[in-house]
């Protein structure tokens, strides 16, 4: 396997790519080809003596304006006219705004920062990460100061923290994929899913519905899940993995166990899971063997018994008492504590649940981070950060407040171009392909498109974390956890953000660049 | 002899909203005009059924209000909508029906009093031309 | 044991279309592709499509699910989406139109919501959206109410809690623990803590009452209805209305006190107040009498003053919107709520008393933060007409025009929408007692220390990294504290 993997261009599997800016060639075009020799992105093509369709997905959009290459301007026709795309008034979600659905394709498209104005660090919630700002000295842009000597830069972290002998294991980023279940998602999915995390040696989860047969080439890379449901755990699925995740409750429905709706058991997914085809299967919350801190020791210490090598990871919820509950976990022998906050992704949950039920990770990350220094035991324990961790940034913001790393899921599928239609548990499920095990959606994205689309995303995360770590004077990654003095908040600091960084995000592209 | 009771529907482009808001409660008040207003995100999204519909609901009058055809978020949406409507009054032509039952309004190269004033005139225009023939009877 | 409560919501599809939030808008250009993407929807779209007359509505716009899958395959690139104008025109800031679309949609299945993918609404709010409720982890083991494994009790009950010492035998008094033979105070039992009150804007009429009450039969609520609205077709439901009495004399009531179990006074001072309690109660001593008083900056202080005069229940109201009224900076239900709660607690008299709070409550998760922050229960208007599909437009009165006509309703249509969003509201706030570990609502009374409020986790997590935040008023005014999408 090369180091670092290959970024290859990995366009939208779609025939109309959804861009931030529509190109429109009105009839007054008379096929010169001009725009063609001008755009250097290649928005404009031509074939034979007819223009093509204008691919605007690439177009830089306002930020072109000054440019010699304009197309707008330089058009002997004045046949051409840009508007921002009138389709993203459909894209409503606040924490995966527009921009940043569109950024993270083209993140996973071309591996690198996005061009043009295309929001890419931040979303639109309003709060947590989204009033977060890192502190940069004055005129550094991450996006652009892409240094020589980045491989002097380490983004790696040891997630064997406890001196117990068991391997260490290392992952080359911070981060790694979140569980999504064979039934929740499709085969494709999880495969493309475990080899990028394979390429970028990290991680991926296999969620609770059992461990299909295909992913077990990548058995190295793989996370089981022991959850409450406890589909499809045996011990030879613990055997076979370095890491073994108790999932004891998930961000997004706390209180809850796991929701596969009826139609979504197909007959593999009912194979796989001991299930009846066509039965809703809805976990039972909780561990009904595990009513105490003994008892979740009991449970620690069989999955240690019956693999020796492997670390345990203890993935909680977000109650007020979060971080007792962490270091109950510590005294029952977890390596890894991975909190998942409230706003995290699920395949199904009550809105209820989603909105209301426990904090964000926001919160989570600096209590429980200051609560385990408090009790000595931080450096023992790898703290693992998930529940709507979008981008790049988000990860530093994460590490910076306390964590030593995060878990992504949502961005994974965003990658594989979900737009957050929130259909994934209705009847056959998504109906992009990527959560669903149905025949004839799942064929509509293949694996090699989907690894490559993960691989780019997390080069492109990459690239950013270790600009990052330059323009600090950082090593390595480790060097940021708890660096809150890194951080600004735009409820505290005022005075020192810029007007840019202070104003609430705005979808319309501005066409300048923010830092 | 029953007050005549005239009944308009107004199609807006959801950027229009507020160009035609003092023109609509200006006639609001008026005695015996009932406006019914729908919103649409581009009047390209009008299709002929729209228009034809709205008449056998029993209006007497359809008013379009949409961008200028240079100025559409949706690039040529107001254009088809400007397609569409003439098509729509080709029909009324062909079966009998005054075309001016439909009508587009462009509002933006008016100021605000020429534009009660123009849709005023119209609305007293397609006042007493009486129910289409293809209306289902309405309750008075 | 007495025999658990259990709904059955039934579907009652609406009568009239609803909006959906986006529109599909088609351009020219259709190459007629024999693989056209519209008969490849995956919802099958264009095969359900129809064309209202009546609102001049394409239902393709609502049964769309913005998947982008035709807009993304056309071969002619003809198909945009777009956001639908009548649907973000719908409501206010505060009853929102994603808010009025759910409260629809939980009237026609009476399911819980449930959606795919993270929550992907703002991070908080003012008002209700500034908490968040607490749960069980490990070692608290949850409750499982919604699958039936284990059972959630949601009654209340209202009244004044049995006085256990010092029976005092004033015969003036008005007080029924001191009056009656057993010593007993007579208690109303509410088979969840949601009261329906008076409908908003308009009166309605008889239909729209006759549904109401079967609905409050039904789900074993109770209902407050003005007492000269009384129909006759109302009679057999008296068990569970509440007839909201006129200001002045009571004596002439006397019908309308019989088969009632609870009547509510509306508050003009404290000794009126007790005095029509007390007529009231020489009439009809089983009944419980509650004082309806709007929500202001004297709140607390006639609260206490209510309380300590006896008064068994208060229902207290704040505007359509949540607020106190009469106050230069109103505050929000939310806060009164506690402020009250709390007030009661430290002069040892909340279990005298029980406290009905309305105003505001737009979805089944303000119900449990009501109950969080001190209510015993709460009451709703709204939500109730909106289960009727009304569209908030404001123009009601009669002789106007309602866009879904609601007067004409068929009353157990009505009923059957009412129950069903009662089931779901019902089965939400299992769904919150469940993860909190509760087996009964009772117990999530003032239960402060389960929820998590934003002022006090922003103090203890950011405030205590970066220090004092700047002023709220100051943020409100750079950044507007306007999110558009």
């Amino acid at each position: 396997m090369s180091w670092p993997p290959e970024i290859k261009r990995t366009p939208s599997r779609f025939r109309n790519p959804i861009g931030k800016y529509k190109i429109h060639r009105g009839p007054a075009c008379v096929h010169c080809g001009k725009c063609a020799e001008l755009c250097p992105l290649g928005v404009h093509r031509r074939m034979g003596k007819k223009m093509l369709a204008p691919k605007d997905e690439l177009c830089l959009g306002p930020t072109c304006a000054d440019r010699e290459y304009y197309c707008i301007r330089r058009c002997p026709q004045a046949a051409l006219r840009m508007v921002i795309n009138p389709n993203l008034q459909a894209f409503t979600d606040y924490r995966w705004p527009a921009d940043l659905l569109l950024s993270t394709w083209q993140q996973a498209e071309t591996g690198e920062v996005p061009h043009g104005d295309l929001e890419y660090r931040l979303g639109n919630s309003g709060g947590g990460f989204d009033r977060l700002r890192l502190r940069l000295p004055e005129q550094e842009d991450p996006s652009l100061s892409l240094r020589e000597n980045g491989d002097e830069v380490s983004t790696a972290i040891s997630l064997n923290r406890r001196d117990d002998g068991r391997p260490q294991v290392r992952i080359s980023v911070p981060f790694y994929g979140g569980g999504m279940s064979f039934g929740s998602v499709s085969i494709n999915t999880m495969l493309s899913r475990a080899r990028a995390a394979e390429a970028w040696n990290t991680f991926t989860c296999t969620g609770e519905g059992g461990f299909p047969a295909p992913l077990q080439k990548y058995d190295d890379h793989m996370i089981t899940q022991v959850a409450t449901g406890l589909f499809g755990v045996r011990e030879e699925t613990i055997q076979r993995v370095r890491i073994v995740e108790f999932k004891y409750a998930q961000g997004a429905k706390p209180g809850l166990g796991g929701h596969l709706l009826g139609d979504k058991v197909t007959p593999a997914v009912a194979r796989m899971r001991e299930a009846v085809v066509g039965n809703s299967l809805f976990s039972p919350f909780p561990f009904h063997s595990v009513y105490s801190v003994e008892d979740h020791k009991k449970h620690v210490d069989w999955i240690k018994e019956v693999n020796p090598r492997c670390l345990v990871s203890v993935k909680v919820s977000t109650p007020t008492d979060v971080d007792m509950v962490a270091v109950g976990s510590y005294y029952a022998g977890a390596h890894i504590i991975h909190l998942d906050g409230s706003y995290g992704g699920t395949g199904a949950a009550p809105d209820i649940a989603k909105k209301n039920i426990a904090m964000p990770i926001e919160y989570a990350i600096p209590k429980v981070h200051r609560f385990l220094a408090e009790e000595g035991i931080r450096d023992q324990v790898t703290l693992i950060a998930s529940g709507g961790i979008r981008s790049a940034y988000d990860i530093a913001k994460a590490i910076a407040l306390g964590a030593d790393g995060a878990v992504v899921g949502t961005a994974d599928m965003v990658a594989l171009e979900c737009l957050r239609c929130r259909n994934c548990e209705s009847g056959q499920g998504c109906p992009r392909g990527i959560a669903t095990t149905d025949p004839e959606l799942s064929q509509l994205m293949g694996m090699d498109w989907g690894s490559q689309r993960i691989i780019n995303l997390y080069g492109a995360w990459r690239k950013q974390l270790v600009a990052l770590l330059q323009i600090w004077g950082l090593k390595d990654i480790g060097e940021l956890v708890g660096r809150t003095d890194l951080l600004m908040h735009l409820d505290y600091h005022r005075e020192e953000l810029k007007d840019d960084d202070i104003r609430p995000f705005l979808l319309r592209g501005n066409g300048h660049r923010r830092n | 002899m029953q007050e005549k009771r005239v009944e308009l529907t107004v199609f807006c482009c959801q950027h229009q909203g507020e160009r035609i808001r003092p023109i609509l409660n200006e006639l609001n008040g008026s005695p015996g005009i009932e406006l019914k207003k729908v919103s649409l995100p581009c009047t390209g999204k009008l299709e002929v059924f729209h228009l034809t519909k709205a008449l056998e609901r029993g209006a007497d009058g359809v008013a379009i209000f949409g961008c200028p055809e240079g100025n559409c978020h949706y690039v040529v949406g107001s254009q088809r909508a400007g397609g569409r409507v003439r098509y729509t009054q080709r029909i009324l032509k062909a079966i009998g029906i005054e075309e001016n039952r439909i009508y587009r309004f462009i509002l933006e190269e008016k100021t605000p009093q020429e534009g009660i004033e123009a849709f005023a005139t119209w609305a007293k225009n397609v006042q007493g031309k009486g129910v289409p023939p293809a209306a289902p009877a309405r309750s008075s | 044991m007495p025999k658990k409560y259990h709904l059955h919501p039934k579907p009652a599809p609406p009568r009239f279309a609803a909006p959906g939030p986006f529109g599909i808008i088609e351009g020219d250009g259709c190459l007629n592709c024999s693989n056209c993407v519209k008969k490849s929807c995956v919802y099958s779209v264009f095969r359900k499509r129809e064309f209202d007359t009546h609102q001049l509505m394409d239902t393709a716009d609502s049964l769309c699910k913005n998947c982008f899958r035709c807009v993304q395959e056309c071969y002619g690139r003809i198909l945009s989406k777009s956001a639908n104008p009548e649907f973000r025109s719908l409501g206010n800031k505060y009853w929102t139109p994603e808010i009025i679309a759910s409260n629809w949609c939980q009237a026609e299945t009476g399911k819980i919501p449930v959606s795919g993918g993270g929550y992907g609404g703002p991070f908080a709010g003012p008002g209700f959206d500034s908490m968040w409720t607490d749960m069980s982890e490990i070692v608290r083991p949850t409750r499982d109410g919604i699958h039936g494994r284990e059972y959630i009790s949601t009654s209340v009950e209202f009244g004044r809690v049995a006085q256990p010492v010092a029976f005092a035998f004033e015969q003036d008094s008005f007080n029924g623990a001191e009056t009656s033979d057993h010593g007993i105070s007579p208690r109303v039992e509410a088979s969840l803590p949601i009261i329906f009150d008076l409908l908003p804007f308009h009166s309605f009429n008889s239909s729209v009452r006759l549904a109401l009450a079967q609905a409050a039969r039904e789900t074993k609520a109770l209902m407050v209805v003005r007492a000269e609205e009384m129909e006759e077709n109302l009679g057999p439901l008296a068990g569970h209305l509440i007839p909201l009495l006129p200001a002045g004399e009571v004596s002439s009531l006397t019908s309308t006190l019989s088969g009632v179990r609870m009547v509510e006074v509306p508050f003009t001072s404290s000794g009126e107040v007790r005095e029509r309690v007390r007529e009231i109660k020489q009439i009809n001593r089983e009944v419980v009498v509650a004082v309806r008083m709007m929500l202001g900056p004297r709140s607390e202080e006639n609260a206490f003053a209510l309380a300590g005069a006896g008064i068994e229940v208060l229902h207290l109201l704040a505007d359509e919107e949540g607020q106190e009224q009469g106050a230069s900076s109103p505050r929000f239900i939310k806060d009164l709520i506690r402020s009250i709660h709390l007030g009661l607690v430290q002069q040892k008299r909340r279990d005298e008393l029980s406290l009905i709070f309305g105003g505001g409550i737009a979805m089944a998760e303000h119900v449990a933060k009501a109950i969080i922050c001190g209510a015993d229960a709460v009451s709703i208007s709204i939500p109730l007409l909106l289960a009727l599909e009304c569209r908030l437009c404001g123009r009601c009165g009669p002789g106007m025009k309602c866009p879904v006509e609601v007067e004409k309703i068929n009353p157990s249509w009505g009923r059957q929408r009412i129950t069903n969003l009662i089931a779901a509201w019902h089965a939400q706030l299992l769904e919150v007692l469940g993860a909190m570990g509760m087996r009964d609502v009772r117990r999530l009374r003032g239960e402060a220390g389960r929820a998590i409020f934003r002022e006090e986790i922003e103090r203890e997590t950011f405030g205590q990294i970066f220090g004092e935040p700047v002023a709220k008023a100051r943020l409100e005014k750079e950044e507007g504290y306007v999110l558009a999408p």
